[in-house]
């Protein structure tokens, strides 16, 4: 469900100084509550205090908190549950994976997703013939620290803090893993370090230094899901997460990929990834993280630079001049079409309750079988326009050239390094999935190159004729 | 034009061959020098670079100047431009022999007339960017006449006096300056962004290039963009949108001088909309008055009071600064149409350039208008409409590797153009976006590009719903609802209702068909 703007505009909480005081719709909305004489009761149940008279200490705004906070976090919740079950993201028999980084974000789809889990343990001890198992929930911590060298002590202060707080979270129990970055590699950890800090360097552009890093993020996500056993990846990306990104991925000529990436679901890899929190705002989300006490953790990680530093200032300024800017973004974005593997897998099994079924079939997409790209770039496993494909298509005589020919553009320009002797060694030092992904994929392509002259080839029986 | 090669290339074949097939069989540029063919610079170094930073003439100068003293290349103060001391006799002995529009350069003989709100003064001062205007104070000392050993003669053409640097960057690139260096990584990236489109003259290696062979590069490009993407027929009478500014000026400018030298056979006129804000564009239409002039093309002027009965100084006097562009930008555009309409034309042309498009894609995301968003980026549009528009300027950077194009074409040539913001000014959001491209195109160049690629390929599907094309009951003009939205936004006015206009199209169409 993408929230559109009145809806939206409701539930923004945003601080005081984050409001300019000439905010047309601001002046608007004190003049309309005050008229109603309702300025200090809760616009949903018109019977409590709305949080920011509530908790005036918390920093909550004063006036544009309309919710009191039973129903505030009902909404919210009752968003991310929404998406959970209207895009089928979590089914009785799953076993999920949250990744969590410590910040406001992933804080709160690890809570929902406890609170959703012990709703249904609940439920389960309740029930006699207990058919509905309940699913799995499992908590990965990427630890960045070799990225990071500086920072390792306070890393292992965080991961010493979500212990804590995973073990807090039960019944029933959640499994922390902890997962360092380098083991993305095979080899062994000193290894693995060096050659990560060598792939990095080997990347000029800080905005394409950036964007690995969040790529060999992602692989190490689905390496601890698929060694663990989980069958889904939950992310907590956010709305103004997501429309930073349409934004950044727009401005780095991706838009042909970009609606891969925005979706609720998106299973172009092994373990499926899901975005849950898609339709709450980083506003509303900080604002439940701070009332609720929930423990946030500041890590390290350098603010965003380059391209992504300046995305994201401008996404915030817009919605400083408008508080449903960030939605208005996602939602256009969510008018492109998606991919046809922007949707779980059907599910065939008949163990699988009917309802499920019958729920998954009415929401998921409809494929889209001409508009779907079998391609994907090696790196940022964005799927590849004909475009990048037709140039691509060039036979290279060396390994690493033909990597740097499957790439997609943006990556081409952002990521490779540009003299071939850099190029080589950041070749090597790629971890073994990215590689191995241009292998297959150029199988795939010379298979779909001879498909397309299939008519012009000549069969061994037609020559005889 | 001695001593430039005649370059029958096989870039000229190819040239040769398209033009030919479009504009009737005359070799498109013979006096071209041995340049390869070559697309844009797509990949020029990323970030950093010299930061010349020149306004838009849309009214942002004052934040510009600061980037001049980030500049990193020791050209100076002035970026990458040298002035080439006296210029004002330089024009004139620059011509295909058909130059008879621009041997009338600069208003020397129109005494600036004066601006009605005193402030801007339509003289070389105003009309010359601050950074390129040849400083007398910082003359001897920021000329690097020296740096490299006395003689600046143009790399390309090895007569004339070299007039403007190319950043290091390229100089880095190939070792020979004659050696066009042909880049695979960026030709295969942008191939497809459309097919054979962006084919674009650029000299890699020059150093320093004449006034001449910078006029020569820059009107080729246009010309290739012309052919090959087949914007004009022959025989068609195109009108070009002219505000007087310094885009359009340009436009009009070039594309008066490549029809004579190409024989496009196009009847050109300029078509300028009066809006009626004093102070801003009584001025801008002198400016416009005196192009139809030296360049001999018809002007047609058509104004809102003529068309709806209403000035923007009425409207904005009515219903205050807030929301007066959405009236502007939708009576603009109707102007544009009933005035192209009047002059019969077969196609208008405006002076959009890529900044302007990238900014209109990110707009239009801000937006959430995916209707646009799926046309905007599309050198022609209205094809299915009465009266196409075409954007000839669609890949012309503003800055085109730390050298902005349009604005240094119009001053060497002493383009007449008028540079002031519209005194009621613009939304503070259009100015976040601009002020972002901006910002972008500092840190990368090539994102200005990257958004017009990202534009293009946007997966939409062609069953998303798109407003059904109507015309209205009222005007006959196209639109997507009943009335067109000029209609309901005049309805508005005249009943003394603008706001509703604004939001609430149905009610005031109920309320005037009641009565």
């Amino acid at each position: 469900m993408a929230c559109n703007s009145s809806s939206c505009q409701s539930n923004c909480y945003k601080n005081d100084e984050e409001y300019a005081e000439d905010s047309p719709s601001l002046t608007d909305r004190k003049l309309s509550t005050s008229t109603n004489g309702q300025q200090n009761l809760c616009v949903k149940c018109k019977a409590n205090q709305p949080i920011s008279s509530a908790s005036a200490g918390a920093g909550a705004g004063a006036d544009d908190a309309h919710f009191c906070y039973g129903c505030f976090r009902r909404n919210l919740y009752g968003k991310f549950r929404l998406s959970v079950t209207s895009y089928s993201m979590i089914t009785p028999s799953d076993n999920v994976l949250v990744a969590f980084s410590g910040g406001p974000a992933s804080s709160v789809a690890l809570q929902f997703v406890h609170e959703m889990q012990h709703r249904a343990q609940k439920n389960f001890d309740a029930s006699k013939d207990r058919s509905l198992p309940v699913f799995g929930v499992g908590v990965a911590f990427i630890d960045e620290s070799a990225v990071y060298p500086d920072a390792s002590e306070k890393v292992d202060d965080a991961i010493r803090e979500m212990k804590l707080v995973v073990s807090k979270l039960t019944p029933p129990m959640k499994q922390l893993h902890v997962f360092p970055i380098e083991n993305i590699y095979t080899s062994d950890s000193i290894e693995g370090k060096d050659r990560l800090t060598k792939l990095l360097d080997a990347v000029n552009d800080a905005t394409g230094k950036e964007d690995l890093l969040l790529h060999l993020r992602m692989l190490a996500l689905q390496k601890v899901a698929s060694e663990n056993g989980y069958n889904r990846l939950i992310l907590g990306s956010c709305t103004s997460r997501i429309a930073c990104h349409v934004l950044a991925a727009t401005v780095k000529g991706q838009g042909y990929s970009l609606s891969a990436d925005i979706q609720y679901v998106d299973a172009r890899w092994d373990i499926p990834v899901v975005l849950p929190l898609r339709d709450c705002t980083a506003q509303e989300l900080n604002l439940l993280c701070r009332i609720d006490g929930l423990k946030t953790l500041q890590l390290p990680n350098s603010p965003p630079a380059g391209i992504n530093g300046l995305v994201s200032s401008f996404v915030t300024l817009l919605q400083e001049e408008n508080p449903s800017r960030e939605c208005t973004i996602v939602r256009t974005a969510g008018k492109l079409t998606p991919f046809h593997f922007n949707r779980i897998p059907e599910i065939s099994d008949c163990t699988v309750p009917l309802a499920t079924r019958r729920r998954q079939k009415r929401y998921n997409l409809k494929p889209m079988e001409s508009m779907s790209s079998e391609s994907f770039c090696p790196l940022c496993n964005s799927p590849l326009s004909n475009s990048d494909l037709s140039s691509s298509n060039k036979p290279e005589s060396c390994q690493s050239s033909r990597f740097g020919g499957a790439c997609c553009s943006s990556c081409r320009f952002q990521i490779l390094p540009k003299d071939s002797s850099s190029m080589e060694h950041f070749y090597l030092s790629l971890p073994q999935q990215m590689v191995a992904r241009v292998k297959h994929g150029s199988c795939d392509n010379s298979s779909m190159l001879r498909q397309q002259i299939q008519d012009c080839l000549l069969s061994d029986s037609e020559d005889e004729t | 034009m001695g001593g430039l090669g005649v370059g029958t290339t096989s870039q000229l074949q190819k040239g040769g061959g398209e033009g030919g097939g479009v504009f009737g069989g005359e070799a498109p540029f013979p006096e071209w020098p041995q340049t390869y063919q070559h697309r844009r610079s797509w990949g020029s170094g990323g970030a950093g670079g010299a930061k010349l930073s020149l306004s838009k003439g849309k009214g942002v100068q004052h934040e510009e100047c600061s980037f001049d003293s980030e500049s990193s290349y020791g050209y100076g103060h002035g970026g990458n431009i040298i002035h080439g001391g006296s210029s004002s006799t330089s024009t004139s002995d620059y011509g295909y022999g058909h130059g008879q529009a621009h041997s009338n350069p600069y208003p020397y003989n129109y005494p600036p007339p004066m601006c009605n709100n005193g402030s801007h003064k339509l003289d070389r001062d105003v009309a010359v960017p601050p950074a390129l205007e040849p400083s007398k104070a910082d003359g001897g000392s920021r000329r690097h006449e020296g740096q490299e050993g006395g003689a600046r003669l143009c790399s390309l053409c090895d007569q004339k006096r070299a007039a403007l640097k190319r950043p290091k960057t390229l100089e880095q690139v190939t070792s020979h300056p004659f050696e066009f260096h042909f880049f695979p990584h960026l030709e295969q990236e942008f191939l497809p962004l459309k097919p054979l489109l962006v084919v674009i003259i650029v000299p890699f290696g020059w150093k320093k290039i004449c006034r001449e062979c910078f006029y020569k590069v820059f009107e080729e490009e246009i010309h290739q963009v012309i052919v090959e993407n087949q914007l004009f027929k022959p025989g068609e009478r195109v009108a070009i949108g002219a505000s007087g500014g310094k885009d359009s000026t340009v436009l009009a400018y070039v594309l008066s001088e490549l029809n004579r030298r190409h024989n496009y056979g196009l009847d050109l006129f300029l078509l300028s909309v009066d809006e009626g804000i004093t102070g801003y564009r009584d001025d801008s239409l002198e400016t416009v008055k005196r192009n139809e002039i030296q360049y001999g093309l018809p002007l047609k002027i058509v104004s809102y009071k003529d068309l709806y009965g209403w000035t923007m100084d009425e409207i904005v006097k009515m219903i205050g600064l807030k929301n007066n562009c959405t009236f502007c930008g939708v009576f603009r555009r109707q102007a544009l149409d009933r005035g192209a309409a009047l002059l019969k034309v077969d196609k208008v042309a405006t002076g959009h350039n890529a900044d302007d498009i990238a900014e209109t894609v990110l707009l239009n995301i801000l937006r959430g208008d995916i209707a646009r968003l799926s046309r905007c980026t599309s050198i022609t549009t209205g094809e299915d409409g009465p009266i196409p528009r075409c954007k000839p300027f669609k890949y012309t950077y503003e800055k085109e590797i730390n050298l902005n194009q349009i604005c240094t074409y119009a001053y060497f040539k002493r383009l007449d153009y008028f540079s002031t913001e519209c005194i009621y000014s613009p939304n503070a959001y259009r100015g976040f976006a601009r002020e972002f491209i901006k910002d972008l195109e500092r840190i990368r160049p090539r994102a200005i590009l990257d958004i017009i690629k990202s534009g293009e390929n946007f997966r939409i599907s062609t069953n998303t719903k798109m407003p059904e094309q109507r015309t209205c009951e009222r005007c006959g003009y196209i639109s997507s609802q009943k009335w067109c939205k000029a209609c309901v936004l005049l309805e508005g006015l005249n009943r003394g209702l603008p706001k509703l206009g604004i939001g609430q199209a149905e009610a005031l169409i109920m309320m005037a068909e009641r009565k």
